[in-house]
């Protein structure tokens, strides 16, 4: 009897046990985090900026541009190609709002030196003007997409196309490149997988590649790591230097004929079905809505003149019924200019680097596309101040603003309604395009 | 047709026995003066058959008037049913005229169904051959005589005897073909073992009656390893499969060391063994059928086949022999003979049935943790090495600093110290004091097993095994599986101390004793400490015999074991110790239960009184201890499960015990206990033999290691110390871990983690800090994480499995990824050591302390917690880090005062106890 109790006593216990439920299981690692591949992006607190395209040489200098809204300290690094070398640096402080700018002569002279820009606070931004036999400006680039668009190259007689891809971080990148012209997709077999060694660059030049093409679109992808592309071209002795973009419906160009140039809006369509584009420009006195308005069909670039519409200088808007890249060309007697617009407007613009110094004259641009005049403050940065002035742009109109200040660095413009700001900076030895830094709504 | 036959002795018949000659001959040469002293017998023969052989051999036979068959199956029907004894001889049999007549006299008057002669030489009659045989376990002969022993007649009285030489043997005729013969398959020796012992199995007396003698001409042809192949096919034949289980492997392991050892005497038997071993796996099928017709209406158990056999090994003990003859001949008169003595004394102390047993354990032992003595402890999850340093080890547990994570002055487990102990051992190598842990653990285990049960009665040989399960176990399976290398101490010592409070010593010697094997248990695995008072609590309630005292004693050892583990148990919260970690829940097999459920329930229902309670007990702790090794949804953690396995592995091993003992005893209860006792039997015999599976990868149950060599690269030449931050999911991360949106995360230092770092302290600054770097890096708000890792001393961050957490390294500016290891390593461009002074230097890991390299100048930043007893020098705080300014070279954190105390307190007790123990024990021993 007292075995069969025990036995009764166990059985009971081992259902006890046997009905144990089984505890939460452990939390999946990550679940719910959505961690997808960064590409080229920075916070904005403490952003990185990368210039693919300064040059220092007998030539040659560039201004290294910052200009933040905040009291940031910026840390210029010139990674140097070779395996082992120690990279230059350099470094910058700016108030808040200010700017400041770094000669790259002074730190390095070696020819190409491509860089990153770290800053401590911000926003912030960075921008690079060559300047000496050629003019060439544009800002750094903070974030990019997985896939960089090229709009605005062409590889006609005397023409010079040049890709660079620079990685800036330590692991060897494998980038594809591929392309479409007005002939369609271009075979670019050997452009598959090509290797970036860390912290150096690679330039990729197309006029030998593929020859003859008005309106060549290259598309940059990296495969492993993450790198920075960047654009040359050049028409007889000026270049133009611009980053990629990424694709949109919808842009704005404040910069697009200047003075001197011939310039050429490029629109192609990536996308698999046919978009419909429509293109209104802005001048200093008129507009003229839905100026062209066109069909592009997949793979497909279209060119779209500017020079028969007889205005010096235009601004333009660009809306796509599907997302497309864009860029602006302009060649002729005062150089090469070439950039890509805003995917949108903002209320606040940091141009940095936009400054007269010696012969090289600067000029802000201001684009109102909006049915309403915005009241624009426009802030000259200097090392010390800034400088503010009220600017009232009308609806639908461009307004250009030279740069009379000796002591600019930089502008900061902003609005409390949306606009867009680019600058030009015109020289004896060419001229150059560049969009502003849009400042994202606080 | 069956044959069946009487097992009883015959009846002594009215008429003369009438006796048949068969001689087994192939040499015709040999078979004639055979055959002519056969016919010279007093007691001649009513028939003389000659079987096997050519023609000639037929010839020869004819020529004597006897009868030539060529096989056994032609003789059995050439013996009519008037002959009552079949005399077996071989051809070199030269049987004098009186040995049949006295085989017949003196057989049928003891009643022998197997009757030899006394074997002499042919050449020599003064020298003895052969007087019968015992065997050892592996069925080899034992003669008993000495190299060239004459004949003094000082064996001359008829005994049992485990075999006679089948020279010349006189059998009863229905034995003789009930038995089926000699086995032709084996040679001469090694066959007349095995039909002597088919005989005794069917409850027949095997006698040696020296009155008959025989001369044998010429030496044994028959090749040694036949004679090996013969001896094992033989215990295929007899032994049960529970004797099977350990002496086949056996007979194998003793032929590997006789081979080692007959290097030494000028003989290589290895091939010889391996020969025999394939030999019968070839011939398998044969021995099975013959095993299966010795088996069936057998009447005795192994235990009466044991009777007769010699302990240890025959054929080792002659090598042995040969080789200290060797020994002794290089060396002069009278330098070895206490070397001799202390052997001989040696041989007489393994002359116990347990020894087998016992050896073939501690050879278990061996194997089961062949990696951890051989190579190293495999470094994966809690199984981890300890500190180099002993006395760095014990100056960190008594107050010093904790060097786990960012460092922290909490207490360190008392784990840490007592290996820091055995390290001294060991000449400081905490490789070796682990392995000498691991090992010692696994013996003393399985002994102590045997020791406990032995209170009850309960034989060596189900002792030893129970001792198996216990440490190799189901529980223990568990518990090394989840990497807790700790619970094989702090298991080991449960039997020992269940052994000191269940049975029946002097209080003093019980508690004192009892006490020091809980705290060291207690001090590998704390929660631990309670089993032997849960225990001694569930024996009151199911046991037999004066019990309560137990729970008392149980209860003060337990408390004075509490003692051992200052100043630990000082600082540690109970809750967070019994529910921190992995949550409890142990899931067995079913199939593992059900045996289990079966070796208990047929001990328990069928059982005597003792053994029923013995596996009753067994079965409370096993089913208590899974409901506590199944408590993780009440908040029972990973000491909570180790509590409920260790209970679990005690009660196994218990109903293991009864269960095998209750098997061995099986045909003394008969009925439906015999029954019940089958099938616990059939139980525990699983449950045992499923233990091969923690022995088979040689880890001790421990997973394969996974750290040992994985971060060596990560080390710096000439000591300077950084850190590694790992990632990855928890139960892949050694030791205790944080998480990060449920990743696991934790900081360790190459090349990898010790002891000492396992448990990570409660979250302080440090910690505080680095989780929000974490934080920062997931939300991509970070670019050089490399530089912000430097701060903490972290120069790597690696991943143990792949993570999409990768992505956001490999976007870093000064993490360079290492795409060549097997697994995502990043290196840290910025120089990043623990600890560095102003100028750049990073300075030396020296314990839990750090000194300067040469030239090192400036304040010195320390990557730790921080903590205002840095020093020497002006302290300060540095963020969340130290920074000491005008110190010296070196740098440390003095231990504090009362814990350094407590500490030594704690070791105090521990010497009192064992003084107690020892002092006790010895009066108790006098008395």
């Amino acid at each position: 009897m007292k075995r069969v109790a025990i036995l009764g006593t166990i059985v009971a216990l081992a259902v006890i046990a046997a009905l144990a439920p089984a505890p939460p299981d452990a939390p999946v690692p990550l679940a719910g985090v959505v961690i997808e591949r960064p590409g080229i992006e920075s916070p904005l607190d403490a952003s990185i900026w990368y210039c693919a395209w300064a040059q220092a040489n007998a030539e040659r200098d560039s201004a290294m541009a910052v200009a933040s809204m905040t009291p940031s300290e910026a840390e210029f690094t010139f990674p140097v190609a070779i395996p082992g070398e120690p990279a230059d640096t350099a470094f910058a402080a700016t108030l808040g709002p200010g700017a400041a700018v770094v000669t790259l002569s002074e730190v390095a002279q070696r020819g190409d030196s491509p860089a990153f820009v770290e800053f401590t606070d911000g926003p912030a931004a960075a921008a690079v003007t060559v300047t000496g036999s050629v003019v060439a400006s544009d800002q750094c680039v903070a974030q990019g997409p997985e896939e960089w668009f090229f709009a605005g190259g062409s590889t006609m007689t005397g023409e010079t196309l040049v890709l660079r891809l620079f990685n800036p971080f330590p692991e060897v990148a494998k980038v594809t490149v591929t392309g479409f012209s007005e002939i369609g997709v271009e075979a670019l077999g050997t452009l598959r997988s090509v290797s970036v060694n860390p912290r150096s660059w690679r330039d990729i030049p197309f006029e030998e590649l593929l020859r003859q093409r008005q309106a060549l679109i290259l598309i940059v992808r990296a495969d492993e790591g993450l790198v920075v592309p960047a654009m040359s071209f050049r028409v007889g002795t000026d270049e133009g230097w611009w980053g990629g973009s990424a694709l949109a419906t919808s842009w704005e160009f404040p910069v697009t004929q200047a003075e001197g140039l011939d310039s050429t809006l490029v629109i192609a369509n990536p996308g698999l079905s046919t978009v419909d584009v429509t293109i209104d420009l802005y001048g200093t006195d008129t507009n003229f809505p839905a100026a062209f308005t066109f069909a592009v069909s997949p793979d497909t670039p279209i060119r779209v003149p500017l020079s028969e519409v007889d205005l010096e200088v235009l601004g333009a808007r660009v809306a796509a019924t599907g997302p497309v890249a864009a860029g602006v060309v302009g060649t002729g007697a005062a150089g090469t200019a070439i950039t890509y617009g805003a995917a949108a407007p903002a209320t606040t613009w940091l141009l940095p680097g936009l400054r007269t110094q010696g012969l090289d004259v600067g000029a802000l641009w201001l684009l109102n596309t909006s049915d309403d005049p915005i009241s624009v403050t426009v802030g000259v940065l200097t090392g010390s101040d800034v400088e503010n002035s009220r600017q009232i742009v009308d609806p639908g109109r461009l307004v250009v603003i030279p740069v009379t200040d000796e002591d600019a660095l930089g502008y900061i413009v902003s609005a409390t309604e949306p606009f867009s700001a680019g600058w030009t900076v015109r020289g004896p030895s060419g001229i150059a395009f560049s969009t502003g830094v849009a400042v994202p709504d606080a | 047709m069956a044959i069946r036959m009487s097992t009883q002795p015959a009846t002594t018949r009215p008429a003369a026995p009438r006796v048949v000659a068969v001689i087994t001959a192939d040499d015709p040469e040999l078979l004639r003066p055979c055959l002519e002293a056969v016919a010279k017998q007093v007691y001649g023969p009513v028939r003389v058959l000659v079987v096997g052989g050519a023609d000639e051999v037929r010839r020869v036979a004819g020529e004597s008037e006897a009868m030539w068959r060529p096989n056994l199956r032609a003789v059995y029907d050439a013996i009519g049913a008037e002959v009552d004894y079949v005399w077996a001889l071989r051809q070199r049999a030269r049987p004098e005229p009186r040995a049949l007549a006295a085989l017949v006299a003196d057989g049928t008057r003891v009643e022998a169904s197997v009757a030899g002669s006394k074997v002499v030489d042919a050449a020599n009659p003064e020298l003895l051959v052969s007087v019968g045989y015992a065997t050892d376990a592996f069925n080899a002969p034992f003669s008993g005589l000495e190299d060239g022993e004459l004949d003094q007649e000082q064996f001359d009285v008829i005994r049992d005897v485990a075999a006679v030489s089948d020279t010349s043997m006189l059998i009863r005729r229905d034995l003789f073909r009930g038995l089926g013969g000699v086995d032709p398959a084996m040679p001469p020796t090694s066959a007349a073992i095995d039909f002597c012992q088919r005989a005794r199995l069917r409850g027949g007396r095997v006698v040696v009656v020296p009155s008959s003698v025989v001369r044998y001409a010429g030496p044994d042809p028959a090749p040694r390893w036949r004679e090996r192949a013969g001896e094992t096919r033989a215990m295929i034949k007899a032994y049960s499969p529970l004797t099977l289980f350990w002496a086949i492997p056996m007979a194998f392991f003793v032929g590997i060391v006789e081979s080692v050892l007959g290097i030494f005497v000028g003989r290589f038997t290895l091939p010889g063994v391996v020969a025999a071993g394939f030999w019968n796996l070839v011939h398998l099928p044969s021995a099975l059928k013959a095993r299966f017709q010795a088996r069936r209406g057998r009447e005795v158990s192994d235990e009466e086949l044991f009777r007769y056999q010699v302990s240890g090994s025959t054929r080792l003990r002659a090598t042995w022999d040969e080789v200290a003859e060797k020994v002794r001949a290089r060396f002069p008169e009278g330098v070895l003979s206490g070397f001799a003595d202390a052997v001989e004394a040696g041989q007489q102390r393994i002359r116990n049935p347990g020894f087998f047993v016992g050896f073939l354990v501690v050879v278990f032992a061996l194997v089961a943790t062949r990696e951890i003595w051989s190579e190293r402890l495999p470094i994966v999850g809690y199984s981890l090495l300890p500190p180099d340093s002993p006395v760095a080890a014990l100056g960190a547990y008594g107050g010093g600093w904790n060097p786990a994570g960012l460092g922290s002055p909490e207490v360190l487990r008392p784990q840490v110290a007592v290996t820091a102990l055995v390290q001294f051992l060991t000449l400081g190598r905490g490789g070796a004091a682990v392995a000498l842990i691991t090992l010692g653990s696994f013996i003393l285990g399985a002994f102590g097993m045997n020791r406990l049960v032995r209170t009850w009665r309960v034989g060596s040989t189900a002792g030893l095994f129970a001792g198996v399960v216990l440490m190799a176990g189901p529980g223990m399976v568990a518990l090394t599986g989840s990497t807790q290398w700790s619970a094989i101490p702090a298991i080991a010592v449960l039997p020992w101390a269940a052994s000191l409070l269940l049975g029946s010593g002097p209080a003093v010697v019980s508690v004192a004793g009892a006490a020091l094997l809980i705290g060291w248990g207690a001090a590998f695995a704390p929660a631990t400490i309670f089993v032997p008072l849960v225990a001694a609590a569930l024996w009151v309630a199911v046991g037999v015999g004066r019990r309560l005292r137990s729970v008392a004693r149980a209860a003060v050892a337990t408390a004075a074991a509490v003692g051992l583990l200052m100043p630990w148990v000082l600082f540690t919260d109970l809750g967070d110790l019994l529910g921190g970690g992995a949550a409890a829940f142990w899931e067995p097999s079913v199939w593992v239960v059900g045996v289990i459920v079966v070796a208990m329930v047929g001990v328990v229902l069928t059982g005597d009184r003792i053994l029923g309670s013995l596996a009753a007990w067994g079965g409370l702790l096993a089913t208590l201890g899974s409901i506590i090794a199944r408590s993780g949804d009440f908040g029972g953690g990973a000491e909570t499960g180790a509590l409920g396995l260790a209970m679990v592995s005690l009660g196994t091993a218990a109903i293991a015990a009864a269960a095998l003992e209750a098997g061995l005893r099986r045909r003394v209860w008969g009925g439906s206990a015999a029954i019940g006792a089958r099938l616990a039997l059939l139980g525990a015999f699983i449950l045992v033999v499923s233990t091969l599976g923690l022995a088979g990868p040689g880890r001790a149950g421990l997973p394969a290691d996974q750290f040992g060599s994985s971060f060596r690269f990560a080390t710096v030449e000439g000591g300077a110390s950084n850190r590694i931050l790992l990632f990855g999911p928890v139960h892949t991360l050694p030791g205790e871990s944080r998480m990060v949106d449920g990743l696991g995360y934790r900081v360790i230092v190459p090349p990898y983690p010790m002891t000492w770092e396992s448990d990570l302290n409660t979250p302080r600054l440090g910690d505080d800090a680095l989780e929000a770097l974490l934080l920062d890096i997931l939300d991509g708000e970070v670019r050089r994480a490399g530089s912000a890792l430097a701060e903490f001393g972290i120069a790597w961050v690696a991943f143990t499995e792949p993570s999409p957490l990768e992505l956001l390294f490999e976007a870093q500016l000064d993490l360079v990824p290492l795409r060549s290891f097997d697994f995502p390593v990043f290196r840290n461009e910025i120089a990043a050591a623990t600890v560095g002074s102003s100028d750049g230097s990073p300075w030396l890991a020296a314990g839990t302390g750090f000194r300067a390299p040469e030239g090192a100048f400036g304040a010195v930043r320390i990557a730790s917690n921080a903590d205002s007893r840095w020093g020497p020098g002006s302290w300060e705080q540095d963020g969340w880090a130290n920074r000491i300014i005008a110190g010296g070279t070196e740098v440390g954190f003095p231990a504090y005062g009362p814990r350094r105390l407590a500490a030594i307190a704690s070791g105090v007790w521990g010497l009192g106890l064992l003084t107690l123990w020892t002092v006790t024990r010895r009066r108790k021993a006098v008395s």
